[in-house]
C-alpha cells in the first residue's frame, strides 16, 4: 500500500495559507473555518497511518484525541486545539457566533502549530 | 406494609415483561409472593383471595430499554448490528442472539436492564399502594439508573452532561442557570461518534468568546475522559427563547434541560 502523507499535509499547510489571506481581508469568521479545516486534514492523514478511519468529524476529533494525542505522544495541546477549533467552526458555520479577528488569528496559530506538530508526527512513522 | 426488599423484585419484573397466553401472574400483598397461575386449572377466583393481578407493561417499554441501550454503545459495528437487530419483527430475539458475539456488551446489558426493570417493580408496587413510600423510595435510591460511563463500549451522554453541569456549576456559580443537552444524543438518534452538544445558559453575557474559553478545560478534560467530544455554546435565555438561528429553535424543541 502506498502511503501518500505528503499530499494532507500540503493540503493542510495550504488551508492554513488560504485562512490568513481570509483574515487579511476581512473574514475572520470564513478563516476559522479554514483553520479547522487544516487541523481536520492533518488529524485524518495522521489517523490514516493509523487504520482508523472514522466517519464523521466528530468521530476524527476524538479518535485523534486517543490514538495520536493519548496513545501517539503528541502533546496533549494538539487534541485540545482540535476540539475547540471543532466547536468554533460549528459556531461560526451555524451562524451562532461572529469570529472578532483577534479569535480568528489566534484559531489560525493553533491550527498551524497543530499542523506542523501532525507532519513532524507523520514524519516520524515514515522512518 | 410490605418493605420492597422482601418481594423478590426479579420476579415481579418477569411478571411485568411476560405476555403469555397461558398463564397469568398474581401477587400476594400479605407475603410479597409472586406466581404464575394457569386459569383454566385453577379458575379465576384470585382476586378473591386477595391476590393483586400482574398485568405486564406494554412491550414498547421493553423495546425502550434496547434503544436506549443501543445508543450508547460505541463500537461503530457492534452499534449498527444492534440496531438494525432491533428493527421490525421479532426485534427481542434477534437483539439477543446479536449480544452473543459481545459479551462484554451482553453483560452491561444484563447489568441495564436488570436495573431499570427491578426499578419498574417497585415502582409498580409503589402505585398500587402495595409497599410502605418510604421503603420504596430507600429500594429506588439502592439502584440508581445504570450509569453505562462506567462500562468500556458504552457512553452514557445523560451523565456526562450532568458531571460537566456541576463543574460548570462551580465555575459560574449563581450565573449559570442551566444547562441543556442538544443534538443527536438529546433526540435519541446518537452515532456512536456523535458528540455530546451542549447550550450552557447564562443569566449575562458580555463576551461569548471570553466564556467559551473559560469553558475549554472542563469540556477538554470529559472529551479526554469519555473518549468523546464535547462541546458548549453559552447563550442567555433571552436569546434562547428568541430562537436566534435554526440550532437555537430546535435546542428549545428537542434540549433537555438539566438544572
Amino acid at each position: 500500500m502506498t502511503r501518500d502523507w505528503a499530499r494532507p499535509v500540503d493540503r493542510a499547510r495550504e488551508d492554513v495559507r488560504a485562512a490568513r489571506t481570509l483574515l487579511e481581508s476581512g473574514y475572520p469568521s470564513q478563516a476559522v473555518s479554514l483553520a479547522y479545516s487544516a487541523g481536520l486534514q492533518i488529524a485524518v492523514a495522521a489517523l490514516a497511518v493509523l487504520d482508523e478511519r472514522p466517519s464523521t468529524d466528530a468521530g476524527v476529533v476524538s479518535a485523534f484525541g486517543r490514538r495520536v494525542v493519548g496513545d501517539g505522544g503528541v502533546d496533549h495541546e494538539f487534541g485540545r486545539t482540535l476540539r475547540m477549533l471543532y466547536e468554533d467552526r460549528n459556531d461560526v458555520e451555524n451562524a451562532l457566533l461572529k469570529a472578532p479577528k483577534d479569535e480568528a488569528r489566534k484559531a489560525i496559530d493553533g491550527a498551524e502549530r497543530l499542523v506542523e506538530a501532525g507532519a513532524r508526527w507523520l514524519e516520524e512513522q515514515r522512518r | 406494609m410490605l418493605d420492597p426488599e422482601q418481594v423478590d423484585l426479579a420476579d415481579l419484573a418477569l411478571a411485568l415483561e411476560d405476555h403469555s397466553r397461558d398463564h397469568k401472574w398474581w401477587f400476594d400483598p400479605d407475603t410479597g409472593a409472586v406466581e404464575p397461575r394457569f386459569e383454566a386449572r385453577f379458575g379465576d377466583d384470585h382476586s378473591a383471595a386477595g391476590l393483586v393481578s400482574i398485568e405486564p407493561v406494554p412491550t414498547g417499554v421493553g423495546y425502550a430499554d434496547m434503544e436506549d441501550f443501543v445508543a450508547r454503545v460505541r463500537d461503530p459495528r457492534a452499534h449498527h448490528l444492534l440496531e438494525r437487530a432491533i428493527t421490525g419483527r421479532g426485534a427481542f430475539r434477534r437483539f439477543k442472539d446479536a449480544l452473543l458475539d459481545y459479551p462484554e456488551l451482553r453483560r452491561a446489558w444484563f447489568a441495564f436492564h436488570d436495573v431499570r426493570s427491578e426499578r419498574r417493580a417497585i415502582e409498580w408496587l409503589l402505585e398500587r399502594g402495595l409497599v410502605d413510600p418510604d421503603a420504596a423510595d430507600a429500594a429506588l435510591e439502592s439502584r440508581p439508573e445504570p450509569a453505562p460511563g462506567e462500562v468500556p463500549g458504552l457512553l452514557d451522554a445523560h451523565g456526562v452532561t450532568h458531571r460537566v453541569a456541576g463543574e460548570l456549576r462551580r465555575l459560574y456559580g449563581q450565573r449559570l442557570q442551566s444547562v441543556m443537552l442538544v443534538g443527536a444524543w438529546a433526540r435519541g438518534d446518537a452515532h456512536p461518534e456523535s458528540p455530546i452538544e451542549l447550550l450552557v445558559i447564562l443569566e449575562r453575557i458580555s463576551d461569548r468568546w471570553q466564556e467559551k474559553r473559560r469553558m475549554d478545560r472542563i469540556v477538554w478534560r470529559y472529551s479526554v475522559r469519555h473518549d468523546t467530544v464535547v462541546t458548549a455554546l453559552p447563550v442567555t435565555e433571552a436569546e434562547l427563547e428568541g430562537r436566534a438561528t435554526p440550532v437555537l429553535a430546535r435546542a428549545t424543541a428537542e434540549g433537555i434541560l438539566i438544572k
